[in-house]
């Protein structure tokens, strides 16, 4: 009889993964536009109801939005310095 | 009415000239003209001409990466325009470090980005890109690399008067005329790079080129027009400046990268001729619906079915485009889908059909009409922009980026993103937004408020949440951009260098194929994942093994035979008139394998050759 260890780590990646991955976003995304919807009496919290440092920006979900932007272009300006910089 | 005909007049005139310019060129003074125009165009400029270097592809790459920068700075001001219709204080807080705009001056900025600087930035690119690799090279490459930056900083400067008080009311023209002249002013060296390329190239222009250098000369055209706009009010002005901007500009170049891309990509001429000829001629001379924003509010009855009936034909060359675009990438749809750029294309191409037919009845009726489609039409732009057209300009800068950057882009997988990423965006958007538009229509109707008041009963903001719905998927676009962006950059430095690309197979080399009998092609081979030391077995009779390279040294005889063929016939000259049914360009290659003057007019040629 085989023994397995008690912690398995597989090191596959299923194609079919990526889309429980994606599906999991959508149904994320979609609790989130709906939250007002389904509890009209709460708001859904902000970036600025959740991190102190944000709190002057309001309470709109804008801006998680404009925060993943600005990572996004971070992350260019990241790619670009890293890529001048690489020594290879 | 005068006025309208005098615009007219001075539009077509102006494309009959570049035409005429293009086949002809201006006689005993073309040298001189094509000397002062390099001369302008390069030394002229002094030292910034020195700060970009004149190789193939250059202009190109730059025009390519503004564009795409200019893409995200786009769609990112086209998502918060969108959520601020839903909450028009989400960024309220920003009001505490001077930013405040209103809905007009977030308008303004959107369209100002969204088509002077995402569209027409990567369209120029991409046509840049696809005039060099048509005619082996740009005239100059440093002037066009030097354009991208002078038109990325005109539109930065646009951005910061479009949140000033100085917008007008003009859709999709909100800035002062005179700043559209600057414009005009980048695109004149652009147009006579690409009026130089293509009169110094021996072949004659083919389609996609005639699109390109005539939608450069329909920009060229708008700055000067559009200062008639000073002496006040006109809209019949503004409306055919609207659609000059989206049919003969935006469309035409469009269609042009189009025209080129899918058959290089999958390796096949186009479908028809005829078809492609079509989809030129009529592009010019129709009046596209794209634009439906822009409306006159009263003509006479005369001038309303003429523009009616012109806007209906419009129809007939975006056939004529889709059909012919489609029937060639018909059979190669593997080809197709292992080419993110080319699908991206080929999708923005068939969009154009249920966008442009749309805007063409609310055009039909915002002219002089009850204009009962307006609150669709700004959907409907925005539609073009970013589905068909910017999906073709995408896709473009997705195919052709490579070319000009010598190396793949990055990664397969941030193509495939976004490619998915950018049509889902926009198709939800499309969804969400046309049904805001709809209820938004509906509520703001005659009665309809004092019926609900009446009935006691309170309308659902359904609207607003499908708004946010809408705002919320056109994010796609905004991170779609963002990984092209980033896939462009990391390729300039990582990608696999293009030649050696082409050379190996995607896969793992088989070592041996069977070919069955019938007829197949090196490229066939090659997708198949053949390699140079793979044996092919031939299933004939006889049998027997041959690999790659005996098959290139083979094509290479067969080559040497065709041209030994060509040039014992070349000694052969037809009767004169033969000679006379004869194209010029064949001529001139027949006056060269005979080592005579090959310069002059036809008749010049013909009668060398008969004498």
């Amino acid at each position: 009889m085989t023994v397995l260890p008690e912690v398995t780590q597989g090191g596959d990646e299923p194609a079919s993964s990526r889309v429980i991955l994606t599906l999991a976003g959508v149904a994320a995304l979609a609790f989130m536009v709906m939250f007002s919807v389904l509890y009209p009496e709460q708001q859904f919290p902000g970036l600025g109801d959740i991190l102190p440092l944000f709190s002057e920006l309001g309470g709109s979900l804008i801006w998680f939005f404009i925060l993943g932007v600005l990572l996004g272009v971070g992350m260019l300006f990241a790619t670009l310095l890293g890529e001048l910089v690489a020594d290879d | 009415m005068n006025g309208i005909a005098l615009t007219l007049l001075s539009f077509y005139g102006w494309l009959l000239l570049v035409r005429f310019l293009a086949i002809r060129g201006l006689g005993p003074f073309s040298s001189f003209t094509r000397d002062m125009s390099k001369f302008m165009l390069g030394k002229a400029l002094g030292p910034a001409n020195e700060l970009f270097q004149n190789r193939p592809g250059s202009a190109g790459r730059t025009w390519l990466l503004h564009g795409v920068m200019w893409f995200i700075i786009a769609s990112t001001l086209t998502f918060t325009t969108l959520w601020r219709t839903h909450e028009p204080d989400a960024l309220a807080s920003l009001g505490s470090i001077g930013y405040a705009p209103t809905d007009a001056h977030s308008i303004a900025a959107m369209h100002l980005a969204s088509v002077f600087g995402a569209l027409s930035m990567t369209l120029i690119g991409a046509g840049l890109l696809v005039q060099s690799r048509l005619s082996g090279s740009l005239a100059s490459e440093s002037n066009g690399a030097l354009m991208a930056w002078a038109w990325s900083a005109t539109t930065f400067v646009g951005l910061i008067i479009a949140h000033t008080s100085l917008i007008g009311e003009v859709a999709w023209f909100e800035l002062p005329p005179v700043y559209y002249l600057v414009f005009s002013l980048i695109a004149l060296p652009l147009f006579i790079n690409h009026l130089l390329t293509v009169t110094e190239d021996e072949v004659p222009p083919v389609v996609p080129q005639w699109f390109l250098v005539l939608g450069i000369a329909s920009l060229v055209w708008t700055g000067p027009a559009g200062l008639l706009l000073l002496q006040g009010e006109n809209q019949l002005l503004a409306w055919w400046m609207l659609k000059v901007v989206f049919g003969c500009w935006l469309l035409a170049t469009a269609l042009g990268i189009a025209h080129h891309v899918v058959p290089a990509a999958l390796g096949r001429p186009l479908w028809s001729r005829s078809l492609s000829t079509v989809a030129l001629v009529g592009t010019f001379l129709t009046v596209t619906p794209l634009g439906a924003s822009g409306g006159v509010a009263e003509a006479g009855e005369f001038l309303q079915a003429m523009v009616g009936i012109f806007l209906a034909l419009s129809l007939l060359p975006l056939i004529a485009a889709v059909a012919n675009l489609s029937a060639t990438a018909s059979g190669g749809w593997q080809e197709l889908s292992s080419s993110h750029g080319a699908s991206m294309t080929m999708v923005g191409v068939v969009l154009l059909i249920p966008v442009a037919l749309t805007s063409l009845f609310a055009s039909v009726s915002a002219f002089g009409g009850g204009n009962e489609l307006s609150h669709i039409a700004g959907t409907l732009d925005m539609l073009a922009i970013w589905a068909a057209l910017g999906l073709i300009a995408l896709g473009g800068a997705h195919c052709l980026f490579p070319h000009a950057s010598g190396r793949q882009l990055f990664s397969r997988s941030k193509s495939r993103w976004t490619f998915w990423l950018i049509i889902v965006g926009v198709s939800g958007f499309a969804v969400g937004q046309l049904i805001v538009d709809h209820v938004d229509a509906t509520l703001a109707g005659e009665g309809v408020a004092e019926a609900l008041e009446a009935a006691e009963v309170t309308a659902p903001d359904l609207a607003g949440s499908i708004a946010l719905f809408a705002a919320v998927m056109f994010y796609g676009v905004v991170v779609g951009s963002i990984l092209l962006m980033q896939n462009m950059i990391m390729g300039i430095f990582r990608g696999t260098p293009v030649g050696d690309e082409l050379a190996m197979p995607a896969g793992p080399t088989p070592v041996r194929h069977t070919l069955t009998s019938g007829m197949t092609s090196i490229r066939r081979l090659l997708s198949a994942g053949v390699g140079v030391d793979t044996d092919i077995v031939v299933g004939d009779d006889d049998g027997g093994r041959l690999s790659l390279a005996d098959l290139a040294s083979q094509a290479d005889e067969v080559t040497d035979d065709v041209e030994e063929e060509v040039d014992e016939e070349a000694v052969e000259i037809p009767d004169a008139h033969s000679l006379n049914r004869m194209r010029k360009p064949e001529l001139v290659d027949l006056a060269s394998s005979l080592g005579k003057e090959s310069s002059g007019t036809k008749a010049d040629i013909i009668a060398r050759l008969v004498a």
